[in-house]
């Protein structure tokens, strides 16, 4: 069928994988080591959020109300549960501004929710991003989490707003609410990491997802109090468990004027496991992300 | 004279899909396999390529549909991981399509920021670039429109100028110049020769055999996953216009 070009001049004699390597040329699709991964990350950072910025332009294009049913949609919720769980099951009367104790329970659950959720596909959905473009598949979910950062922005002010209207005094430990938000949007990240790798493995982990988020979310004392749990260690296990950690330092600061510290440690170790298991097990995979299709 | 560096080596490179059955996935199947993972076939997309590219090189790449000519693109940006063998390069080689990046509901100019800032270039960068970026895709009237309202041709001006604004030491362009009238493929053609000339090495895929003889000395045909020539464009050319026809 054809000729070998022996010898011409138009194509010179391959090199070896190893002479080349010798001559200082670099491998390519090759997983960097964790460092130069992180590096790479930070590098991309602009791209990480001009993606979720134009499809939050795009999203809010298209709806009368815009952006801003990202707060009426946890506000409608929030009803909904004040009717069913403060009016007709009484917790109104059992917890001090319950419709604000709900509140944060809701938009602060919804925040890693969403974040975890939205995480779940976005490696299958955006395998052809990756197939055509160079960037570590990290930004991928670093750049859901930003969006749902940004949208949770208005949220986290329409829930002060509800906070003081109904009755709190503002006082300075209001500030920790920042970076308490920072911490919880960094365990979001590493939830989603750890979920966007798995999902990649086992497709079902989608649908599941949603049922164990919700499970998730009448454990954590987002609607009623976990005291309603027997006391002992089931207790114990409610009151640790992460999304719990972060409603009650908020609820601390937000209704009480307090810190609670037992609440908070717990709130900053779970973030830094959460952080460091996602992040090294979806380095693990870098790299083949691509060929998820 | 010390012997010249290569811009990018392939050694053996073999790459492997794995491709699903369109079969639905039911738990009744999933149980009575055993519990075992969906069957899937492995498709063979590279099967063994080797060569090497110089600087200053422009090399057209050339086959029928599915020869595995985009594979071999892909796998020389590092975006596919390799079964087999190697791919080694001097500097990154950059894949002229951003379109998976670009957001049908925001206007070209928007889209300018997106698609340079997915090939990594800083958007001050950007910015600053952006005047001569409309320019040259000659969109000026069009670029605050959305990109879905553009024609195919109009989106395929609006990649080429966001990839050119990167001027990368390795190019791959892959099918990029089919699309245009003549006048934009003449513009785009001097683009790619400006960087053929500051010593970066440029892989065109085309079926448009005419710009792959005008502009380049060196052409791959591969197919089936192999490289069946490697050699002068013209002889290439030839040969594989003879094994087409018949």
């Amino acid at each position: 069928m054809s000729s070998p070009a022996s010898g011409h001049v138009t194509a010179p004699r391959p090199w070896t994988a190893a002479e080349a390597r010798a001559a200082g040329l670099r491998e390519m699709s090759r997983r960097p080591p964790l460092r130069t991964y992180l590096r790479l990350l930070w590098q991309r950072r602009e791209f990480a959020l001009l993606v979720p910025l134009g499809e939050m332009r795009q999203r809010n294009m298209d709806t009368l109300l815009g952006g801003s049913w990202h707060v009426l949609n946890p506000l409608f919720q929030a009803g909904i549960y004040y009717l069913l769980f403060g009016v007709l099951l009484q917790q109104r009367a059992e917890i001090d501004n319950y419709p604000a104790w709900l509140i944060i329970g809701l938009f602060l659950f919804g925040f890693t929710q969403k974040s975890v959720q939205s995480s779940a596909r976005i490696i299958v959905t955006k395998a052809g991003m990756l197939r055509s473009l160079n960037f570590p598949a990290g930004i991928l979910p670093i750049s859901v989490n930003l969006s749902e950062l940004l949208a949770f922005i208005p949220a986290a002010a329409v829930m002060l707003f509800v906070v003081l209207a109904t009755g709190e005094r503002p006082a300075l430990v209001w500030v920790l609410i920042v970076p308490l938000i920072a911490l919880q949007f960094l365990m979001n990240l590493g939830l989603s990491l750890l979920v966007a790798r798995l999902t990649v493995h086992f497709r079902d982990l989608d649908n599941l997802l949603n049922h164990l988020l919700r499970m998730w979310m009448y454990f954590s004392g987002v609607l009623f109090p976990i005291d309603l749990a027997p006391e002992g260690w089931i207790r114990e296990l409610l009151r640790i468990n992460p999304p719990h950690t972060f409603l009650a330092t908020a609820r601390g600061l937000l209704l009480d004027g307090t810190l609670d510290v037992r609440s908070a440690t717990w709130a900053a170790g779970w973030t830094v496991g959460a952080l460091v298991v996602g992040l090294l097990f979806f380095h693990r995979y870098e790299g083949r992300y691509s060929n998820a299709a | 004279m010390p012997p010249e560096i290569p811009a990018v080596v392939v050694d053996d490179l073999h790459v492997t899909y794995r491709v699903y059955e369109d079969v639905r996935p039911t738990l009744r199947r999933f149980v009575a396999r055993g519990f075992r993972p969906r069957p899937h076939v492995e498709v063979n997309a590279l099967r063994g390529v080797t060569f090497t590219a110089m600087p200053g090189e422009a090399i057209g790449v050339i086959g029928r549909n599915g020869s595995g000519k985009s594979t071999l693109m892909a796998s020389l940006a590092g975006l596919l991981p390799p079964e087999r063998g190697a791919v080694l390069a001097s500097s990154q080689p950059v894949l002229l399509a951003v379109g998976a990046a670009l957001q049908g509901d925001l206007s070209g100019r928007r889209n300018i920021i997106i698609g340079a800032s997915a090939l990594g270039i800083a958007k001050a960068d950007i910015v600053a670039q952006m005047d001569d970026i409309i320019t040259f895709t000659g969109l000026r009237e069009s670029i605050d429109r959305p990109l879905r309202t553009y024609s195919s041709g109009m989106a395929a001006r609006l990649q080429f100028g966001i990839a050119s604004a990167v001027r990368p030491d390795v190019l791959l362009v892959d099918e990029a110049l089919a699309t245009g009238d003549a006048e934009f493929a003449r513009r785009s053609e001097a683009r790619i020769q400006e960087i053929i000339e500051s010593a970066g090495t440029v892989f065109i895929v085309s079926h448009a055999m005419d710009s792959i003889e005008r502009m380049t000395r060196r052409t791959l045909w591969v197919d089936a996953g192999r490289i069946v020539f490697d050699g002068p464009t013209a002889e290439a050319l030839e040969a594989y216009a003879r094994a087409t026809a018949g």
